[in-house]
């Protein structure tokens, strides 16, 4: 359980551009989160949801959009959405898979009043 | 009004964790990064291992645990150079935490500098701490099919350590399977098998941390 270290990076992160922005209020904060960026997204929104209180955040949904990982074959060139065996092709079953995309843990974007 | 962000969350620490690693690559530090469970045997590991390496490399561990000072403890009985971290209840150990103990082991004379990471198999995967590798330890003892189990901290390591391979009859531990298991959720992983209470395959791991270190330690001569 490390997600409250991480939810105060991006609340550090948020109330930062949300400043910059001179806005008084962050009314949404969505992220992008890879489903392998070892980030748990249920225990992200519960850590977000308490440690929000008493900012200019306090009101803000906190949306979490999951990037399922996606691998491309080195062989057979199609692409698969493995759950567990990153390496394994779904289609020719070889250990040739090159994850594309599932390590993503980004701030997609705020509203700000 | 909206605000586009569209930047990766670069933390606090990944932060402190590429000063790390322009630090080391001035100095020409090999960085391990060992995890794994506990009890898997990471120290009694490294009380075997590194006495292997130690004459011919300038070498530390950083010890990180909840508590006690143990491990640290033991490493100093054979001879090597190891600071603890102890974290309270922290589940990983943070780069801002291995930076704050560099000075005291002189990190930049080092050529191999082991940090053993809290025992889990999660949260660990989640923290850079300015490695070069990234190993990942399992014991027979704890059931063959914990790759496919704990996957995350699988697919970020660079070499598998599997330990206590004496026991494996004793606890119905199928090795190939395992290795199936692992090499299905990382094709790259290297793969060494020991027990370090038998010294079996410590003589391959030591060769080969000693060859990683010689190589980063040539990057430096190079430049």
């Amino acid at each position: 359980m490390h997600e409250v270290g991480v939810a105060e990076e991006v609340l550090k992160t948020v109330l930062s551009i949300a400043k910059e922005n001179n806005a008084s209020k962050v009314t949404e904060v969505v992220l992008k989160l890879g489903s392998i960026s070892g980030v748990s997204a249920d225990a992200l929104q519960f850590a977000f949801d308490a440690i929000k209180e008493g900012s200019i955040a306090e009101g803000a949904k906190f949306q979490i959009d999951i990037i399922k990982a996606v691998g491309v074959c080195a062989d057979c060139g199609k692409e698969s959405i493995p759950d567990t065996f990153f390496s394994i092709c779904d289609h020719c079953g070889a250990p040739t898979l090159e994850i594309v995309a599932g390590k993503e843990f980004e701030i997609d974007y705020i509203d700000v009043e | 009004m909206r605000i586009d962000i569209k930047d990766k969350v670069l933390s606090k620490n990944d932060i402190v964790a590429n000063r790390l690693r322009e630090r080391f690559a001035k100095s020409g530090t090999f960085v391990i990064n060992l995890a794994s469970s506990p009890g898997s045997g990471k120290t009694t590991l490294l009380e075997k291992l590194l006495p292997r390496l130690k004459d011919s490399f300038k070498l530390a561990v950083v010890e990180g645990d909840l508590r006690t000072e143990n491990d640290a403890n033991r490493l100093r009985q054979v001879g090597v150079n190891a600071v603890q971290i102890q974290t309270g209840d922290a589940c990983h150990l943070e780069a801002a935490q291995v930076e704050s103990l560099l000075e005291g082991i002189n990190a930049d004379e080092l050529d191999i500098l082991i940090i053993e990471n809290i025992g889990n198999l999660v949260c660990p995967a989640s923290y850079d701490l300015g490695e070069d590798l990234f190993f990942i330890m399992l014991s027979t003892a704890e059931g063959d099919d914990k790759p496919a189990k704990y996957p995350t901290i699988f697919f970020n390591a660079d070499y598998f350590i599997l330990n206590k391979i004496d026991l494996a009859p004793y606890v119905d531990f199928d090795i190939d399977r395992c290795v199936r298991y692992a090499t299905d959720i990382n094709a790259e992983l290297k793969i060494f098998k020991t027990s370090a209470r038998t010294e079996e395959g410590l003589d391959a791991l030591a060769d080969e941390i000693a060859r990683l270190a010689t190589e980063k330690r040539a990057t430096l001569i190079l430049r």
